[in-house]
């Protein structure tokens, strides 16, 4: 049995959760509710629950705040949040699970039985809520990303990444250490993730980092000399796209 | 009607000729041979010597005088020099003056002499003049810069006169002066200065000549005689001659053979020194015809001709020929036009004119070639009427009014036979025999010593002769007036004649020739010519081209053609055949006609003696005018030159040593003038578009006759022809157009002599740049290039333009969207739907259809006022009313809020659609929210300000520092898109409608100071009042 608490400001949200895990999920119960950060600390510490169901927003202090004041975090977490851009392309960074609000019973079900698999299998996602809050930390643009794999997870830096190719559904992701990562996302997810980030699409196979742009050789769509010494093409579509970005850089 | 004015004279002169018949002559009736009367030879010796006839020089020329009146500084003239440019300089006692034509320029002390008083003058090889001066000082002028300055001389002081001066032909100048010897410098170097004296072997202190020879030794006129230095030993030696005395030595000149010296003494003579072998020299005195001596010989000039000038201390300028007095001996004095017989200085100039430099002033005598013999007979000049070369050389019988002279060129004279009339015509046979023709008389046969003279009986005493000729096989043909002519053989004295029925048009015959061919040609008056080859006679006339009947002279030039003048001024040249008619420049009838030894032919005529020659277009005039050369009577003698028979004397010159002044100006530019401004010139000059007017002012020097010269030019490129001769110095050219030009420049003397080498001057006038073609290229470039930039510039203008305005567009309906995304606030949509799903998961279905329904509401109001730019304020107010009731739902009645509407406010009125609603939803995420303790509340209010609605959003939650404050903390940084997308739109409002929206924020306290709350003004302009 999963040992849940919900931290939520507001009551309407607490008691739409609890219900909603009490009717869909099972192996879970919630030991526990507070509606401010100063009470889920209270609460996590005294409870010490499996799994923490946490707003992101709330009034005098949001949820990555708890998580700060917290200081064993033997616990998964699952994000809740009505509606915060930066926070989930930070969790989606950190590899981490999040629930959108209104909460859907399906996404809850599945969100819970990862969480559940984690707990069986022992292992833990915590690392990724440090990644997380060291994200955080620097300024809004997290820079670290987490790349869950068949190994586990590795931490690169954003300008470690050369180029992304996609790989049926997954993507593997080349290095400036020569390193290959087989991430089991699509390109997709990494194209949304990263377009802020100097990171242009310039094949429907191809996610290049345009930092590590050696040079670009003319042609119908043109090719592009990577820093590795790799040449990924350009497709004709994407490519007034990339030069333009190539440009502002 | 001169023709018959001519022949009545001729006939009347016949008339007169026979009633001074002499009683001595009486005609043998020998109709065939001549038979002559003796006439004793003692009565003709003894009339020779009863006659008192002076036969003497004239015309040795005189001279002009130039004084201070005609612009001399001082009359004393002490020296003469001529410079490179044919500039006289006049070194006087009171300045230097330089004649260069009609003018003398003045130079002083002011003009940087260093003294007034000039005694000496020198030039130098590089054109330099140097002047000693009377006081010790030294001048120099130099002709390259125009300047004339003051040298003062290192280590010496000189306080003597300068007497003498010398520049020598390394450049060396030496300084001749009167009590401190000889001093020398090399120009330029001050350390050169050398005074010589005792120890260099010069005892003598006072210097009065100097002067170079031809091999380089300077020789020294002292008052211990004469002192030679030679350069290269560097060393003087006096000259000891036996037969001088030691005495002032005042002049010196080399020999014009260079082989000796003349020596002028100041008080023992003249001396003629010639060197024989090596240094041993040989001495004789020159003296004049009168034996005497020529004493103070101030100074010595070689004309270049054979004769030598002195200058003399008080006998005026004498001539001699040569250095040992050979030949003539001229005096020239007072009575010759000079001012004073004290002569200080002489020059010869280029031209062959002497200048006197006496003690009152200058004289200049021109150029005499022309000797004029006179014989005289009480006071009056006896006419010659022909001439008549006798051997041995420059011995002559002449024909004259009073009978036959014998003559030779050295002067000596004597008569010849006992015929005392006029004497018209004269040969001299192969015998030795002359035949005289003597009007009135007859033709007389004299012997050559005179002895015996008898009559040709065959003419008659009236006939009228009118020439003798001799031909080749020695037969005398006498041409007579209406006689016909008549040939004699002088060994068997058979006389034959011819006329009209031989072949003659006429009787008379006025002229005969007889070629080198020893064909014989008759010229007659009215009976065109002609010629008896020894067979027969023919005549040319018309049909052979002769225009005039009345023939003159007749001539044989060098090829052996014959040249004819006629009465009208004609001349014809024999060729093929023909006579061709020759323009040679005059137009008088001649009186004699004969060819020189170089083909020129000279012509006496008119009043003067003419030259034609084939490579002379103009004919000159010789310096013999106003004397009347009678007919045919000239000859040239074996040495080339022409004697000539005239009314007033036997005329003699060489045309060798030509009349004419042969020597063209000296042309000299002055100075260019650029726009009136003098300009340095230099050859190949450039000059500017507007430096186009160019002036030249110019001089040639001629100073035979200054006032006669003439000049001509053209500016090539410009002029196509020489300017017509003119007296004028200056040329002005306006308004040149660009382009290159040469200014060429000549000048004639008085003889018409022009510089055969024109003086070209080039310069260039630039093409103004507008006119060039790089400037029009550059300048169509320009226009081409400022057009395509234009286009392009205007292309692009618009479609930035386009851009912009598509960018704006593209703006506002971002800024729209953003608008109404802000509006549909993420947090609030989602919490709203949040509670909405409380109300269904705890199954409180009214509850969640009344949120239901409101919230449905305010998404229809959202989207339907989203698409509009301006909604009336009633809407906006039914918008915020609900936005606030579902938030006051959402947040469970946390805050309480009141609307409140001005009652004046027209509630109809248009505004900018959903401008307010993100102040309140400010006012409660960021005031309100994180309020604790008390119960938090908006109040909106609007309100009508003039033409504005003023809209108050006024909160008391936690105030904008600790909102802040708060936001800071938050992780991540949360945008506030809501306030700085309204921001945003204001901005783009007021840009687009210039409409003055704007904001105020006012931060409120409580009576403690605490923070109680914000409020927010915003002022919006009404649209009605915009109108």
């Amino acid at each position: 049995m999963i040992r849940a608490v919900i931290v939520d400001d507001e009551l309407k949200g607490r008691e739409t959760l609890r219900t909603l895990i009490m009717r869909h999920c099972k192996g879970i119960e919630v030991v526990g509710m507070a509606d401010s950060v100063a009470s889920g600390v209270t609460l996590i510490r005294n409870a010490a629950p499996d799994l923490v169901f946490l707003d992101i927003e709330m009034p005098g202090g949001n949820g990555f705040d708890l998580l700060d004041k917290v200081k064993d975090k033997n616990f998964e977490i699952i994000f809740t949040t009505a509606y915060s851009q930066y926070a989930i392309k930070a969790i989606r960074f950190s590899a981490l699970d999040y629930l959108l609000k209104p909460v859907n019973p399906q996404e809850l079900q599945d969100a819970v039985l990862k969480v559940a698999q984690l707990l069986s299998a022992s292992t833990s996602n915590r690392r990724n809520v440090d990644a997380l809050l060291s994200n955080l930390q620097e300024n809004n643009e997290p820079k670290k990303l987490a790349l869950p794999n068949t190994e586990g997870v590795a931490f690169v830096n954003l300008d470690e990444i050369i180029r992304c190719m996609a790989d049926a559904n997954y993507t593997g992701i080349y290095l400036t250490s020569g390193k290959k990562i087989l991430v089991a996302r699509t390109l997709k997810d990494y194209e949304e993730l990263l377009s802020e980030d100097d990171f242009c699409r310039v094949h429907h196979a191809h996610l290049i980092n345009l930092r590590h742009v050696r040079e670009y050789i003319k042609g119908e769509g043109g090719t592009v000399l990577m820093s590795d010494g790799t040449r990924v093409e350009v497709s004709r579509r994407k490519k007034n796209e990339f030069l333009e970005r190539l440009k502002a850089i | 009607m001169l023709r018959r004015l001519f022949l009545f004279l001729n006939g009347l002169f016949t008339l007169t000729s026979k009633a001074h018949r002499s009683p001595f002559v009486s005609k043998l009736p020998r109709p065939t041979f001549l038979s002559f009367r003796s006439l004793s030879f003692f009565i003709a010796l003894s009339f020779s010597f009863s006659l008192s006839f002076s036969f003497c020089f004239a015309q040795q020329g005189s001279f002009t005088h130039f004084g201070v009146e005609d612009g001399l500084p001082q009359s004393t003239v002490r020296s003469l020099l001529q410079d490179t440019l044919g500039r006289l300089w006049i070194a006087t006692d009171g300045g230097v003056a330089r004649y260069e034509g009609p003018r003398f320029t003045v130079f002083h002390k002011k003009d940087g002499l260093a003294e007034d008083k000039v005694t000496a003058m020198a030039k130098d090889t590089q054109g330099r003049i140097w002047f000693g001066h009377w006081g010790g000082g030294v001048s120099c002028y130099d002709s390259k810069t125009d300047t004339l300055f003051t040298v003062t001389l290192a280590q010496v002081k000189v306080n003597k006169p300068i007497s003498a001066i010398l520049a020598d032909k390394v450049g060396k100048i030496w300084i001749g002066t009167e009590g401190l010897g000889l001093i020398s410098f090399t120009p330029g170097d001050t350390l050169s200065t050398k005074v010589y004296g005792r120890q260099d072997g010069l005892l003598a202190k006072k210097i009065y000549c100097l002067m170079q020879d031809s091999k380089g030794v300077i020789w020294l006129g002292t008052e211990l005689g004469v002192v030679r230095f030679l350069p290269m030993e560097s060393r003087f030696a006096k000259m000891a001659f036996a037969e001088i005395m030691d005495d002032d030595v005042t002049a010196i000149l080399e020999a014009p053979d260079k082989h000796g010296f003349l020596i002028g003494m100041r008080h023992y003579g003249l001396w003629d020194i010639k060197s024989e072998l090596g240094d041993v020299w040989k001495c004789k005195e020159v003296k004049s015809k009168a034996s005497a001596s020529f004493h103070a010989v101030n100074t010595l000039v070689n004309d270049g001709a054979g004769h030598i000038l002195l200058g003399t201390e008080s006998e005026g300028l004498i001539s001699l020929k040569g250095c040992n007095n050979s030949g003539e001996e001229l005096h020239y004095t007072i009575a010759n036009g000079l001012a004073s017989n004290q002569v200080l200085s002489v020059l010869y100039d280029r031209e062959g004119n002497v200048w006197a430099g006496t003690f009152l002033g200058l004289g200049k005598r021109s150029r005499a070639d022309v000797q004029r013999f006179e014989l005289r007979e009480e006071g009056t000049p006896t006419p010659v009427y022909c001439v008549l070369q006798t051997i041995p050389q420059k011995a002559f019988v002449l024909g004259t009014e009073r009978g036959l002279y014998q003559f030779d060129a050295r002067g000596e004279q004597r008569l010849l036979g006992t015929i005392r009339s006029r004497v018209n015509a004269l040969v001299r046979d192969r015998t030795g025999m002359l035949w005289a023709s003597v009007p009135g008389r007859g033709v007389a046969r004299i012997s050559e010593e005179g002895s015996s003279v008898t009559w040709l009986e065959r003419i008659a005493a009236s006939t009228q002769v009118n020439c003798i000729g001799l031909d080749t096989a020695g037969n005398v043909w006498i041409g007579t007036l209406r006689e016909g002519v008549f040939r004699v053989d002088p060994k068997t004295m058979r006389v034959s004649d011819f006329g009209i029925s031989d072949g003659f048009q006429s009787n008379s015959v006025h002229t005969l020739l007889c070629d080198r061919a020893g064909t014989m040609w008759f010229g007659t008056p009215g009976g065109f010519i002609t010629r008896f080859d020894g067979q027969k006679f023919k005549t040319f006339s018309e049909k052979e081209g002769l225009t005039d009947n009345f023939i003159l002279c007749l001539a044989q030039d060098q090829q052996g053609a014959i040249w004819c003048g006629t009465y009208d001024g004609r001349y014809f040249k024999q060729s093929h055949g023909r006579f061709e008619s020759v323009a040679i420049g005059i137009d008088y009838a001649p009186s004699a006609m004969v060819f020189d030894a170089q083909n020129k032919l000279w012509v006496a005529g008119g009043n003067g003696l003419f030259c034609y020659s084939n490579d002379t277009l103009n004919p000159s005039k010789s310096g013999l005018t106003g004397i009347e050369i009678n007919a045919n009577a000239c000859l040239v003698d074996e040495a080339g030159d022409l004697w000539l028979g005239s009314m007033s004397g036997l005329l003699n010159f060489s045309p060798s040593q030509s009349l004419r002044n042969q020597q063209a100006p000296i042309l000299h530019i002055d100075r260019m003038l650029v726009s009136f401004r003098p300009r340095l010139m230099e050859q190949d000059m450039q000059l500017k578009y507007d430096e186009n007017f160019v002036s030249f002012e110019y001089t040639a020097i001629s100073l035979t006759e200054p006032s006669k010269v003439r000049y001509q030019y053209q500016l090539q490129g410009l002029d196509k022809e020489w300017s017509p001769p003119s007296q004028t110095s200056s040329i002005s050219y306006p308004n040149l157009q660009p382009g290159d030009y040469t200014f060429l420049l000549k000048a004639c003397n008085n003889d018409g002599v022009w510089n055969k080498e024109p003086l070209a001057f080039r310069f260039h006038v630039a093409a103004p740049f507008w006119k060039t073609w790089w400037f029009w290229l550059i300048l169509l470039l320009t226009l081409l290039f400022t057009l395509i930039a234009y286009i392009q510039w205007r292309v692009q203008s618009v479609e930035r333009k386009e851009q912009q305005k598509t960018e704006l567009n593209k703006k506002i309906a971002n800024i729209e969207l953003k608008a109404l995304r802000a509006q549909m606030n993420p947090h609030f949509i989602f919490n709203t739907l949040n509670s909405i799903q409380h109300f269904v998961v705890h199954n409180d279905p009214d509850s969640a259809q009344k949120y239901l329904a409101k919230f449905g509401q305010l998404i229809r109001t959202i989207l339907s006022n989203s698409s509009l730019a301006y909604i009336t304020i009633a809407e906006e107010l039914a918008y915020l009313e609900l936005y606030l009731e579902l938030e006051s739902l959402r947040f469970e009645n946390k805050f309480e809020y009141t609307i409140n509407c001005d009652a004046e406010l027209d509630t109809s009125e248009e505004i900018p659609s959903m401008l307010i609603q993100p102040y309140l939803e400010n006012a409660i995420v960021h005031g309100l929210m994180h309020l604790s303790g008390k119960k938090g509340a908006i109040h909106l209010r609007l309100e009508k300000m003039d033409t504005t609605l003023k809209c108050t959003v006024e909160d008391n939650g936690v105030g904008r520092q600790r909102a802040t404050a708060l936001k800071a903390a938050m992780r991540p940084k949360h945008k506030s898109m809501g306030m700085a997308i309204t921001s945003e739109r204001l901005e783009i409002l007021n840009n687009m409608n210039n409409s003055g929206l704007r904001q105020t924020v006012t931060d409120l306290t409580d009576e403690k100071g605490q923070a109680s709350g914000t409020r927010v003004e915003l002022f919006i302009p009404l649209s009605s009042e915009e109108e």
